[in-house]
């Protein structure tokens, strides 16, 4: 989206596809960490330019879109782009109530991820009783503004562009795939990302098995990055800035919370005088313990175990904790995909799509953690420069 | 003056849900005092169906305007451009947000939310009917220089992109080192002071031994790090010390020293402000694993505090892991030492093994920068605040990258803290558009909603001096209190904080927000 920001402020026309249903990508899901002051996460900068995009006359945004096929054409791309039905219109107000009426187990209908824009609600086909049964209507009878539409319709459309900027982001390693850890396994093992979907929901941390308040806490980092045996040798980098930021929110709410902090190293970005560390020596509830725990286990009685390794001696302690966050890592999405072969993208083994001279020459340009980790900051600086170059190649090319 | 207030009521924003009594709210403001037009159109805060909102506007000769619709963020800015076309300007152009206050959160309760709606639109009647116009005004740049400190990574990135954009670029270094930048160079030149704002600056610039003044438009900061020398009791014990960047000169080169490489991430391990520098370990990483690759005989040991190695710098610190670099780590408390009596052996306390390690080293060299010495200088001429490291601190992420709370300039590479190159690279090249665009626009609009003295009351106390963090109020030739309209952001904290009572904010004066409140109170809500 900065990408394609810098490029409408030069005048360009821009296309911008997303796969989902709202601008935002994985900032969608996060929130400000700032009780007081402003902890300098980037969530809101991403907002922001979703909603530039929304309302800038030279970019079209193609939402729940995929590209079908590209196809190279007189120095630029004919682009083949589909655009899912969403069955509801553009006068949906974001009110919610279509959600509370329907009958569907899980709901069949949802509002964007997070904070994702536009606040569009969306059908899924393949739950929702009217296609299933052609029986229900509840969702268009409750709707004050009119805007559902079973009658919605695929549409295809083709572009013709100069230079194409691939930036699908990055998928967070789902906690399921840490099942040693709990993850996924046990109810009150969550990921940090979830830790922050309660903080918000709730007002402050609490279990998800019993709704309490949790008086001991563990967090653990590099979860599923930085692991050999995961297949993530590299480190997500934004993790500890977002673990440690979680920790300050997590403490800013509740501060009866008794915090154990493990990681291997504290890789904080943009913290050149370690702060964090500072500011958890200033605190008693909170202990910083290097060392990366082995298992985590249920007792009978709800809490959880964790077996960790001394941070001096080499003993097996198991550590006893109401609720453990996992700070997962994340991989790169779609850099590996049909599409990405037929621009002519390349992955490494980890699949993060490979920046080369060749493809910058065929107007093909990387934006976006799909090319290395990296948080909101340094993605929007880079997109930036992205950008620049995507302009200054046009030029060149007239 | 005239005051003829027009009514716009928004359908798509009050009416879904259907939810507000309409028709009253339309009574109500057709018999309130001054309003002489009252319109319901459908999707005006989308810039939409305006034509015939202006046409009733010109006929009536309205002079000011109340939109009932959505948050002022999300108004079409066609519709201020259609007002002020027709006659209003911005400031008298009352955007009351009923959707967001009123519409949603009343969802439940209709008859209160429409006493709410009512309340405020009284409210917003009373306060517009006491607003002034206020105008705009704008500078031309004098010129349209960008003037980039320092021909770094970052510097050069910067200028190579800032004059691509057609802008004047001049490049300002201190050393003499060959310059390949477009624009005019300028080596052997330092920034001494500057005044001005975004826009207008004047720098003054010693150029070898000649002061004089240099006119630009925008700044970028790119003064990278300083040079490093070893420091505190280490600097005492080893005389010979190099910085990592000479290691790998001479690994360049082929004349890497003999025997066994200590490389330490500080210059000063001991010292109070240890600065855990990220830079350095991809950078350190990589030159370890060189020189084992190079030479597998030769002992390399790196010795830190912290393992930041960032991202896929970690495949490198493997790499280095597996040649056989050995990695030692301590905590802050024990840092490394030297004994002076035996100057090629460096003890230090590994927290991994929690045992004290011997290393007799050839060479020591130390990793990270410190912050550029300059840079205090720099930020004071241009009045940019700094870290508490030493660095330029950038302006919060919500305004743009690379920004610093300074309009008109930027900051990018190591002058922030310590960068990788690449990283460098990239904030050059962002500065540098963004620069671009700021000097594109060619004047500097300023004024409207900004501070006014009423020079009878002030006491030139000083208060409203020490608290605006843009430097805008200065004592003028009468002695007392002048606001210096270019620099005024329209914050209000001189207007609050002034104990004679004597500044006030232009819009938001104490009879126009006391006027509305007073209304507000007086509602049935």
């Amino acid at each position: 989206m900065t990408a394609a920001k810098a490029l409408v402020d030069k005048g360009a026309n821009v296309v911008l596809v997303e796969k989902s249903e709202s601008l935002g990508g994985m900032a969608r899901g996060l929130t400000c960490k700032g009780l007081a002051e402003c902890r300098n996460c980037g969530v809101c900068f991403a907002i922001d330019r979703a909603n530039d995009m929304m309302r800038d006359a030279n970019a079209e945004v193609l939402l729940i879109s995929e590209v079908v096929s590209i196809e190279k054409e007189d120095g630029g791309f004919r682009v083949k782009i589909k655009t899912s039905p969403r069955y509801v219109t553009d006068d949906c107000t974001g009110c919610g109530k279509c959600v509370e009426v329907c009958p569907v187990e899980g709901k069949a209908v949802f509002p964007p991820t997070g904070s994702g824009q536009p606040r569009i609600h969306r059908i899924d086909r393949t739950k929702c009783l009217h296609f299933k049964r052609g029986a229900c209507d509840k969702c268009a009878s409750v709707c004050p503004t009119k805007a559902i539409d079973y009658e919605d319709r695929a549409t295809n459309v083709t572009r013709k562009v100069s230079s194409v900027v691939y930036a699908t982001g990055i998928e967070a390693i789902d906690a399921k795939d840490v099942s040693r850890l709990g993850g996924g396994r046990l109810e009150d093992v969550v990921s940090s990302v979830d830790a922050e979907r309660i903080l918000n929901d709730k007002g402050r941390l609490v279990r998800p098995s019993d709704g309490k308040a949790p008086k001991r806490v563990a967090m653990l980092q590099c979860v599923g990055s930085r692991s050999v045996r995961a297949g993530v040798e590299y480190c997500s980098k934004f993790c500890c800035k977002y673990g440690t930021k979680i920790a300050q929110m997590m403490l800013d709410t509740d501060p009866e919370i008794n915090l154990d902090f493990y990681f291997m190293d504290l890789r904080t970005l943009y913290e050149p005088q370690d702060e964090f560390k500072a500011w958890a020596k200033g605190k008693k509830t909170v202990k910083l313990i290097r060392s990366m725990p082995a298992a985590v286990s249920r007792r009978d009685d709800g809490k959880l175990l964790v077996k960790v390794a001394g941070e001096t001696d080499l003993e097996i302690h198991e550590n006893e904790y109401d609720l453990v966050i996992l700070s997962v890592g994340m991989r790169p999405k779609g850099a590996d995909t049909e599409l990405a072969k037929a621009l002519g993208i390349t992955a490494d083994a980890y699949g993060f799509a490979q920046a080369t001279d060749a493809l910058r020459d065929s107007g093909v340009f990387l934006a976006g953690a799909v090319s290395e980790p990296m948080d909101i900051e340094e993605t929007a600086i880079k997109a930036i420069a992205t950008a620049s170059k995507v302009a200054s190649g046009k030029e060149a090319a007239r | 003056m005239k005051c003829n207030i027009q009514v716009v009521i928004c359908e798509c924003c009050v009416s879904k849900p259907a939810l507000l009594d309409i028709p009253a709210l339309q009574k109500i403001a057709s018999e309130a005092g001054n309003v002489t037009s009252v319109i319901i159109a459908d999707a005006v805060c989308d810039g939409e169906n305006l034509s015939g909102v202006m046409k009733e506007a010109r006929e009536k000769e309205v002079d000011r305007a109340i939109v009932l619709a959505c948050h002022k963020r999300d108004v079409d800015p066609s519709l201020f451009k259609a007002y002020a076309r027709a006659g209003v300007p911005a400031n008298l152009i009352e955007i009351v947000n009923l959707r967001e206050e009123v519409v949603l959160p009343g969802a439940a309760e209709p008859e209160r939310a429409q006493a709410k709606a009512e309340a405020k639109l009284n409210a917003a009647v009373a306060r517009v009917r006491m607003l002034e116009p206020l105008e705009k005004d704008t500078e031309e740049m004098r010129t349209r220089n960008i003037v980039i400190i320092g021909a770094g990574v970052a510097g050069q990135a910067a200028a190579e992109v800032a004059a691509r954009s057609g802008a004047h670029t001049i490049m300002i270094e201190k050393t003499g080192k060959s310059l390949k930048s477009p624009g005019v160079l300028m080596p052997h030149t330092t920034v001494i002071d500057g005044k001005g704002y975004g826009g207008n600056f004047t720098l003054r610039i010693k150029a070898g031994e000649k002061v004089e003044d240099l006119d630009c438009a925008a700044v970028i900061v790119a003064t990278g790090g300083g040079w490093a020398t070893l420091k505190g009791p280490l600097a005492k014990a080893c005389k010979d010390a190099i910085p990592l960047f000479k290691l790998h000169e001479k690994l360049e080169s082929d004349t890497t020293p003999a025997g066994p490489v200590v490389i330490v991430d500080t210059p000063d391990p001991s010292g109070k402000n240890v600065k855990v520098q990220d830079f350095a370990w991809e950078e350190s990483l990589e030159t370890a694993a060189r020189l084992k690759k190079a030479k597998p005989d030769t002992d390399v040991w790196i010795v830190f505090q912290e393992m930041r190695a960032f991202g896929l710098s970690e495949l490198a610190y493997k790499e280095a892991a597996e040649l056989g670099v050995r990695f030692v780590r301590y905590d802050k408390p024990a840092p490394p030492k030297i004994d002076p009596k035996e100057p090629t052996k460096l003890t230090v306390k590994d927290s991994a093994q929690a045992e004290v390690i011997s290393i007799n080293f050839g060479t020591l060299v130390f990793a990270s920068i410190p912050a550029n010495a300059d840079n205090a200088r720099i930020a004071d001429a241009l009045r940019i605040p700094m870290s508490p490291e030493g660095g330029v601190r950038r302006g919060s992420m919500q305004r743009w990258p690379v920004s610093t709370p300074r309009p008109g300039v930027f900051v990018c590479g190591s002058a922030l803290f310590p960068k990788s190159r690449a990283v460098a690279e990239a904030e050059g090249t962002a500065a540098g558009e963004l620069a671009a665009e700021f000097v594109k626009k060619g004047e500097i609009e300023f004024g409207g909603i900004i501070a006014k003295v009423e020079q009878e009351k002030c006491s030139a106390c000083l208060t409203c001096v020490r608290t605006c963090p843009y430097e805008a109020p200065f004592i003028g030739e009468a002695g007392k209190i002048e606001i210096k309209a270019q620099l005024c952001q329209g914050c209000g904290m001189c207007a609050g904080i002034c104990p004679s009572k004597a500044i006030e904010l232009l819009n938001y004066t104490d009879d126009q927000l006391g006027t509305e409140a007073r209304t507000l109170l007086g509602g049935d809500f």
